[in-house]
């Protein structure tokens, strides 16, 4: 379970996250969504700590987020990019085991999680040893979540993850990702700015503008009952182009 | 070309004729390369204690294998062994032979470190102990070195004097190679001439003078005060001089009283009836403190005086200079023949000055490659993580690279002396800047999304360093080791200049012979060297880059 309490970010002279708080319950999937620059990444980092907050607290499974426990905390929370973020120098299996490696694994139990997970995301065995840029985008955002998830941990980050493949993977994906969020049980922070791809993965929705929460709740509540103009227009906006279609 | 004995600041060229010339030439006086080294290997890795990726592992083997490799394997000297010196231009390098071969003959051992460099270079070198004695020319020592202390006339002040530098003397050798002027001697004989003074009654001849002549306290403007000479003249290259004077463009010019060129040309040496020219009288310096180390060598140097008249010197240059015979060869008939020795001059074959030039420059190229890898990576990596360090050091190691790599070379020589040390020190510093500012600009450069997903995972700092961004700037550091090789491998021709050897000792003694074939045997396997050494470092950069890596 994640608590942002009065969370502000500036860069600068912009506010990029507006005392925000709120609670994001645990073994759920909660996704942010909101148009670009409205701070729903910012927010995410703001979670894993790669960047810190200029007022308020964040915490994480009842710790507050500090400069000397977010290494150890971060073991908790696996974080996903929209271009995989998988260096290149390490094969597909070399990305999924740096951390295990790290602390000192043995090999037998680093082959055992890679096997789990291998058969967890769906990915053909012989592609982890590949490297990154063998790999389909597809390919690369599976083996991203492995690496997210071989340490097992109890958070997962996942910042616009299918932004960048095609149409017919994404929705490949989608159904997988799904599945295995459901299988999984985790607390699970999915960033988007498609609001078809939040109402397929969200129980929990929130809406951010600015800087600031515009609006949370069940997606379909948001959808039928938009407080704001602003949420009716985003939810709008989106709606249009098949509107045109269907008249 | 031979012009170079009063050139001061003359460029010091320099060799060593031996292989057995060591890198530290006194244990006792100076703490040797090789031990300090050995001294430094095994605190290497220790900053680095943490679980090294195995690129950073293969990496920094390299590097300790490198610097192992090419640490020489050589012997000592003994206080026994005389090393003789001696400067760039012919005749000293034939004196310096003869005096080697003479030592040699009596059991010594003697190194001969021929064309080290201009008069205050070997001085320099003689009075700190590089070097036991070279051949020198009593005007040298009193126009110039010694300068500054008004020294009488008679020989027993001047060698006062060089006591108190701890350097004996031996006495003349039997010629004086002043300065003179000189005439075709059909030319002279047709007008008259055998004097300089006699030149008055010509004032239309032309006068034509190396540029060093044209403005020496005992040169031109003086010798025309002295003799009232009418002439103005002007300044020539000495070597286009001779063509002048053999093609009537030029009437009259100035040599050295044994030049080779005299008898070869024919021509006239006008006599200096006022003696305005001061003696320049060939001696041989030696320290005094081989009175106790090995006296006999004091002795044997002795044996050359008053051996040698001037017309014998003047055809045992041209010997050397035009009928193109080395040095030692040459030396070593004129002592066989003089004193019914049999000693053998140090010819070698191609081949082996070939193994010998390539042994040496080796050394010098991976100790200072070694070196530079091994403390310029970190350097790079500070520079990149310490926000404060890191314009000091790029800002510094950028400064040595703005120092012409002649100059860095001359720099190392006060503090260090002649030989390899100094020589592996200003290429280590020269090979710094590429692998430091590659290092730093390789990390800098790194893609920032890469660098959180890093940290996102939560890896350590040292652990991110070595498992994410050193692997992933490899490619650029190890470009920069490319370039550093490239550069080192040329700089490395001018080790030969302060007596590191390498190719740049056939270089140089082509270049005062104007030898094509001897430069070609110098550049030649410079330049196949580099292609080696990058075609193996390629191959090698192959095997530590992961297949995604490579260009």
């Amino acid at each position: 379970m994640i608590q942002l309490d009065a969370v502000t970010k500036r860069y600068g002279a912009e506010v990029a996250v507006r005392n925000v708080s709120m609670e994001l319950p645990g073994e759920r999937t909660t996704v942010l969504i909101g148009p670009s620059g409205s701070g729903k990444s910012t927010l995410l980092r703001l979670i894993i700590g790669l960047t810190q907050p200029d007022a308020g607290t964040v915490t994480v499974d009842g710790q507050q987020l500090t400069q000397t426990n977010i290494r150890s905390l971060r073991h908790r929370m696996g974080y996903v990019i929209q271009d995989g973020g998988l260096f290149p120098h390490l094969t597909g299996r070399g990305n999924v085991a740096l951390m295990a490696h790290h602390l000192g694994w043995t090999q037998d139990r680093i082959d055992a999680r890679i096997d789990e997970l291998t058969t967890l995301v769906q990915l053909p065995p012989d592609r982890l040893a590949q490297y990154p840029d063998e790999l389909s985008g597809g390919q690369q955002q599976r083996v991203s979540l492995m690496r997210a998830l071989m340490l097992d941990p109890s958070v997962l980050l996942l910042d616009e993850p299918l932004g960048a493949l095609d149409p017919m993977i994404r929705t490949d994906l989608q159904d997988d990702l799904r599945d295995i969020f459901r299988r999984l049980g985790k607390t699970v922070i999915f960033v988007t700015h498609d609001i078809g791809e939040a109402g397929f993965f969200g129980d929990h929705v929130a809406l951010l503008h600015d800087g600031a929460i515009e609006q949370q709740g069940r997606m379909a509540t948001l959808v039928r009952e938009p407080t704001s103009q602003f949420a009716a227009d985003f939810i709008q906006a989106q709606r249009a182009p098949l509107e045109h279609l269907e008249e | 070309m031979g012009r170079n004995r009063k050139r001061m600041d003359a460029w010091k060229q320099g060799c060593s004729e031996k292989s057995t010339t060591p890198s530290c030439l006194h244990a006792s006086r100076r703490p040797c390369l090789q031990s300090s080294i050995l001294a430094l290997l095994p605190s290497l890795p220790s900053p680095f204690r943490i679980r090294l990726s195995p690129l950073a592992s293969r990496l920094s083997t390299l590097v300790l294998l490198t610097a192992l490799l090419t640490i020489p394997v050589q012997g000592q000297d003994s206080d026994s062994t005389v090393t003789v010196g001696s400067k760039t231009f012919t005749e000293n390098v034939l004196l310096g032979w003869m005096g080697t071969h003479l030592l040699r003959a009596n059991g010594l051992a003697a190194p001969h470190r021929a064309e080290l460099g201009g008069s205050r270079f070997l001085w320099e070198a003689l009075v700190r102990g590089d070097i036991d004695a070279y051949p020198e020319y009593t005007g040298t020592l009193r126009q110039e070195i010694l300068a500054n202390r008004s020294i009488a006339t008679s020989p027993d002040s001047l060698r006062a004097v060089l006591a108190a530098y701890g350097v004996g003397m031996t006495a003349p050798l039997g010629f004086n190679n002043t300065y003179a002027l000189g005439m075709r001697a059909d030319h002279a004989d047709s007008l008259g001439i055998e004097t300089i003074g006699d030149l008055r009654e010509h004032p239309n001849l032309q006068l034509g003078f190396s540029n060093e002549f044209m403005d020496r306290s005992d040169g031109w403007p003086s010798l025309k005060r002295a003799y009232n000479l009418p002439q103005t003249a002007r300044g020539v290259d000495h070597d286009i001089a001779y063509r002048g004077l053999n093609n009537g463009q030029l009437d009259v010019i100035d040599l050295y009283s044994t030049d080779a060129e005299i008898e070869r040309y024919d021509l006239r040496v006008l006599e200096d009836t006022k003696e305005h020219f001061p003696a320049y009288e060939a001696i041989f310096l030696y320290r005094r403190d081989l009175r106790t180390r090995a006296p006999a060598a004091i002795s044997a140097l002795k044996r050359l005086e008053g051996q040698i008249p001037a017309d014998t010197m003047q055809a045992l240059n041209a010997r050397s200079k035009i009928d193109q015979v080395d040095e030692s060869t040459v030396a070593a008939d004129f002592v066989n023949r003089t004193f019914g020795l049999a000693t053998t001059a140090d010819t070698n074959t191609r081949w082996e000055r070939l193994r010998r030039y390539t042994a040496d420059h080796l050394v010098l190229v991976g100790l200072s490659l070694g070196l530079a890898v091994l403390f310029g990576i970190p350097l790079g990596i500070i520079a990149a993580k310490r926000r404060i360090l890191g314009p000091g050091i790029l800002g510094i190691v950028g400064l040595i690279y703005t120092i012409p790599a002649l100059a860095l070379l001359a720099m190392m020589v006060p503090p260090l002396g002649l030989g390899r040390v100094p020589a592996v020190t200003a290429l280590f510093l020269y090979s710094l800047l590429p692998i430091v500012w590659t290092t730093y600009t390789g990390l800098k450069d790194l893609s920032p999304p890469l660098l959180e997903s890093a940290e996102a995972l939560g890896l350590s700092p040292s652990a991110k360093l070595w498992r994410v961004e050193i692997p992933l700037a490899a490619r650029s550091i190890l470009a920069g080791v490319k370039i550093a090789i490239v550069i080192n491998i040329g700089a490395a021709t001018l080790g030969a200049l302060i007596g590191a050897g390498g190719y740049g000792q056939p270089i140089l003694t082509g270049i005062r012979r104007a030898n094509l074939a001897l430069i070609l045997e110098g550049t030649v396997p410079a330049g196949l060297l580099t292609i080696l050494a990058l075609a193996l470092f390629e191959g090698l950069e192959r095997s530590l880059l992961p297949r995604s890596m490579r260009s």
